[in-house]
């Protein structure tokens, strides 16, 4: 798998890739010498910045708190169900910030959940859950994020380590301490880092939440009349860009000593039950409490908003036309995004050193690209060189596939790890040429990387909002139809929520968890599939 | 007769790094070749660029006389009709066994090929619930049902349990000579080769030593390291026709130097012998390794019981000579 045509695939998805932040860079130099520029050094900034780091911190300790009990407790020992946990534990991923902010404010807020149930005790008013106190429970629901990397750092932990400590008179305590812990260290700073780049990016939790972090700032410059103002958010964008790259650095140094820490000859023995003894009923208090606020609760504030929505006549019909557009646009989205990622991804495992480096930066890119900046990258792009593409389907698609293209990669190229690189050389020397190779053998074998790799874009794209809401078109209709308002699930929550129709937004949260949860529990499982 | 495979000055290089020196090599047809050496010899490398996975940066290759690589000819794998064996099998797991074998182009009599190699009943299995030792019959099955004109086996065996292996390199040998297949076998194992080549050729550090039969590797080496890579070997100085453990005769083939190769079994312990002391002295069953000091040189030996402080030492018959 040579020759200039694959790679030419290869460095055409980095550059695609890469595209926003050129942009970025190319607008934010010609607006140097403009008034815009001074943004860098308003004391706003200043703090907003602030807030985003800390926000990812705090968030991300929180995150990591919760994630490595339940991953020990659910992975290595005689917790009851944990099979169940292992699955259940990981469903809050379905919840976008917007939905979970919703539940926030639905749940504690002024005339919420929680008020209705102490009004007959006598409590007037409730505490204001916006800002950032709401904005930090909203973003506990990413927690998963972090517990999926601790669950595969524990998959392939050699629990020969856990046995000689017990073997040298270690208690299970001084054993987790001294021997699982230590190990474990690089993927927990890998899981805290995660999650406190998704933080640092979240657009949905900040805004509904009114939390002045540099996402919500930049959309609110960009939704001004004012010109100098949406320039000043271009040069914002590039400092949330940046921030986000050193967290990216970490991650990479991080990932780099979890490859080393962990033995691979593990995940050929299942790691020993440890008995949990008297904090059997504990724990399990701990995973069903966790299960019960993670997935019980938006379900159960959603069902109770809508069961007083009902109840007063409000209308609270289902959401036909936003269910059919965001599965519409999911489908097209999804299915691109994978064909642009299949060759470069295929490279990146079977081709040569230099292309897997190249599929990797791709991949890395991703996560240093909030969904706000990419958002307006775009729209500057295309209101600055090609008006006719503003506010078109085209364009909204093209701004999904440029986004999700590394998840694409990063999901595809994890699954392919799976695979023996020899079956391509068996392939070629029973006589089968290089595409037929391919077709015959490794796009067969991959069809779970695939399949994983369209369901992770698909449910990327239902739950996109910052891209979603500014590129999006204000109508949409095929040709000889009467076109009609274009709305999303994410568009549609977020906009009902800001303007408080909290029973109204309920069905579309519901479907919306539906389709996310279902396209969870059909993911096939990649860390099955290694041998 | 024109060789099955032959390779003239043959070179490959990865990057800047030479992983083989001009190396020239012939094999006849119906011939079990190995190519034994410790890692980073440059065996794999050599079978690569047989395969055609590595691209020669000199040298010719040819297999049955035509040429596949070098001389502005390059011949890709899928048309060279060579059957490769993997040390992980590399069986493509979304097929099932008799798919596997008949996967090829060209692939015929599959379900003969399973039998031949003990796994008649194997044809609907998955290739994920067979043991190790199933999955490489399986890939030679696969190998051979193509009608190779040469299969190739880079360390077939490595990844299995030592009863195992030694079983199966019996039903290896025997369907391999079955269908008079000409064979490159890849191994560090000196057992091993010694045990199933026709030849061996012994490479280290990308540079060919010697080729020989077993026999000859392993009794006249034509220096220390290739006298190193077939087995244990001590070394004395060679003092006309005499060394510290009295006069010897010369070994016939031996290319003749100022050193004298010892293996362990040349060593004897003889009541007019020279002294020595044992260093150490290891009961392995059916014989006892031993270390002896013999003056101021250290040699190693097998004696059928175990011993200890002084002995005497002698040689058993004819010894090996050999150049520094």
């Amino acid at each position: 798998m040579r020759g200039l045509a694959t790679r030419a695939l290869v460095f055409g998805a980095l550059g695609l890739v890469a595209l926003p932040v050129l942009f970025l860079l190319y607008q934010s130099a010609s607006l140097l010498t403009g008034e815009a520029v001074a943004v860098l050094w308003a004391s706003s900034t200043w703090w907003a910045t602030l807030r985003t780091v800390v926000y990812g911190l705090v968030v991300g300790v929180l995150c990591l708190g919760l994630a490595l009990p339940l991953a020990w407790v659910t992975h290595c020992t005689d917790l009851p169900g944990r099979r169940f946990f292992q699955v259940v534990l990981n469903l809050p991923l379905a919840v976008p910030s917007y939905v979970s902010a919703y539940v926030v404010v639905a749940a504690l807020g002024h005339g919420g959940w929680v008020h209705f149930l102490l009004e007959p005790l006598g409590v007037e008013s409730m505490p204001d859950v916006r800002g950032g106190v709401g904005a930090t429970l909203a973003l506990l629901w990413s927690y998963p994020f972090a517990l999926l990397v601790v669950q595969a750092a524990l998959a392939r932990l050699d629990p020969r380590l856990w046995e000689a400590a017990q073997s040298l008179g270690a208690s299970p305590w001084q054993a987790f301490r001294r021997v699982v812990l230590p190990t474990l260290t690089p993927a927990l700073g890998a899981g805290f880092l995660l999650v406190a780049l998704y933080a640092i990016s979240d657009f949905g939790a900040v805004s509904l939440l009114r939390f002045k972090t540099l996402s919500f700032v930049i959309y609110q410059r960009h939704d001004s009349i004012l010109e100098t103002y949406q320039d000043e958010a271009v040069f914002l964008s590039l400092l949330l860009v940046v921030i986000a790259g050193l967290f990216v650095a970490g991650l990479e140094l991080m990932r780099g000593r979890v490859t080393a820490s962990l033995s691979s000859q593990a995940a050929h023995r299942p790691w020993p039950v440890v008995p949990l003894g008297r904090w059997r009923a504990p724990a399990t208090a701990f995973c069903v409490a966790v299960a019960l606020v993670g997935v019980g609760l938006p379900i159960a504030v959603v069902a109770w908003w809508l069961g007083r929505g009902l109840y007063l006549g409000h209308d609270v019909g289902i959401p036909w036309r936003a269910t059919s557009i965001s599965a519409a646009l999911a489908v097209v989205a999804a299915v691109v995004a994978l064909g642009a990622a299949v060759a470069p991804a295929l490279l990146g495992r079977f081709g040569r050193e230099s292309d897997a480096a190249a599929v990797r930066v791709a991949a890395l890119m991703g996560y240093a690209l909030p969904g706000i900046a990419v958002g307006l990258a775009l729209v500057s792009m295309v209101t600055a060189n090609a008006y006719a593409l503003y506010q078109t389907v085209t364009l909204l698609v093209a701004a999904y596939v440029i986004r999700f293209l590394p998840l694409a990669l990063h999901t595809l190229s994890e699954s392919l790890l799976a695979q023996n690189r020899r079956v391509y050389d068996a392939a070629r020397s029973l006589g089968l040429g290089p595409t037929r190779a391919v077709t015959r053998v490794v796009l067969p074998m991959s069809r779970p990387a695939l399949w994983a790799g369209l369901l992770a874009v698909l449910i990327a794209v239902i739950k996109e909002l910052p891209v979603t809401l500014l590129l999006a078109p204000i109508q949409v209709g095929l040709p000889g139809m009467q076109p009609v308002q274009f709305e999303t699930l994410a568009t549609k929550i977020w906009s009902l929520t800001v303007d408080e129709f909290l029973s109204q937004v309920a069905p579309v949260v519901l479907i919306l968890l539906a389709l996310a949860t279902a396209g969870l529990l059909l993911r096939p499982d990649t860390t099955k599939l290694r041998r | 007769m024109t060789s099955a495979i032959e390779l003239s000055e043959v070179v490959v290089r990865y990057g800047d790094a030479t992983a083989v020196h001009p190396t020239s090599l012939a094999v006849a047809p119906g011939e079990l070749h190995v190519l034994l050496g410790h890692s980073g010899s440059g065996k794999t490398t050599l079978l690569r660029a047989v395969a055609g996975f590595e691209r020669a940066a000199a040298g010719t290759i040819l297999l049955a006389g035509r040429p596949v690589d070098g001389g502005g000819t390059w011949v890709p794998p899928e048309r060279r009709r060579v059957g490769l064996v993997f040390q992980d099998y590399a069986l493509f797991p979304h097929l099932d066994v008799a798919s596997n074998v008949g996967f090829g182009v060209g692939a015929r009599e599959v379900q003969r090929w399973l039998e031949r190699v003990g796994l008649g009943d194997y044809a609907s299995r998955e290739p994920g619930s067979l043991s190790g030792g199933e999955q490489q019959r399986v890939a030679l099955a696969r190998a051979l049902a193509c009608d190779p004109s040469v299969v190739l086996l880079d360390e077939p065996f490595s990844n299995l349990d030592r009863g195992l292996r030694q079983s199966l390199r019996d039903v290896t040998v025997d369907v391999l000579r079955g269908a008079e297949a000409t064979a490159i076998f890849v191994t560090h194992d000196a057992a091993e080769a010694l045990g199933l080549a026709d030849r061996v050729t012994v490479l280290h550090q990308g540079v060919r030593l010697q080729t020989g039969t077993p026999r000859e590797v392993y009794e006249t080496p034509t220096s220390r390291a290739a006298a190193l890579c077939v087995g244990e070997a001590s070394f004395l100085p060679r003092d006309g026709l005499g060394c510290a453990l009295g006069s010897f005769v010369e070994r016939d083939g031996s290319v003749g130097g100022d050193t004298v190769m010892l293996r362990p079994h040349d060593v004897v312990l003889a009541d007019d012998g020279a002294p020595a002391r044992v260093i150490r002295s290891v009961y392995v069953g059916a014989q006892t390794e031993v270390t002896l000091a013999v003056g101021n040189h250290e040699i190693r030996a097998t004696f059928p019981r175990p011993v200890s402080g002084q002995v005497r030492v002698g040689l058993r018959g004819p010894v090996a000579t050999l150049g520094g």
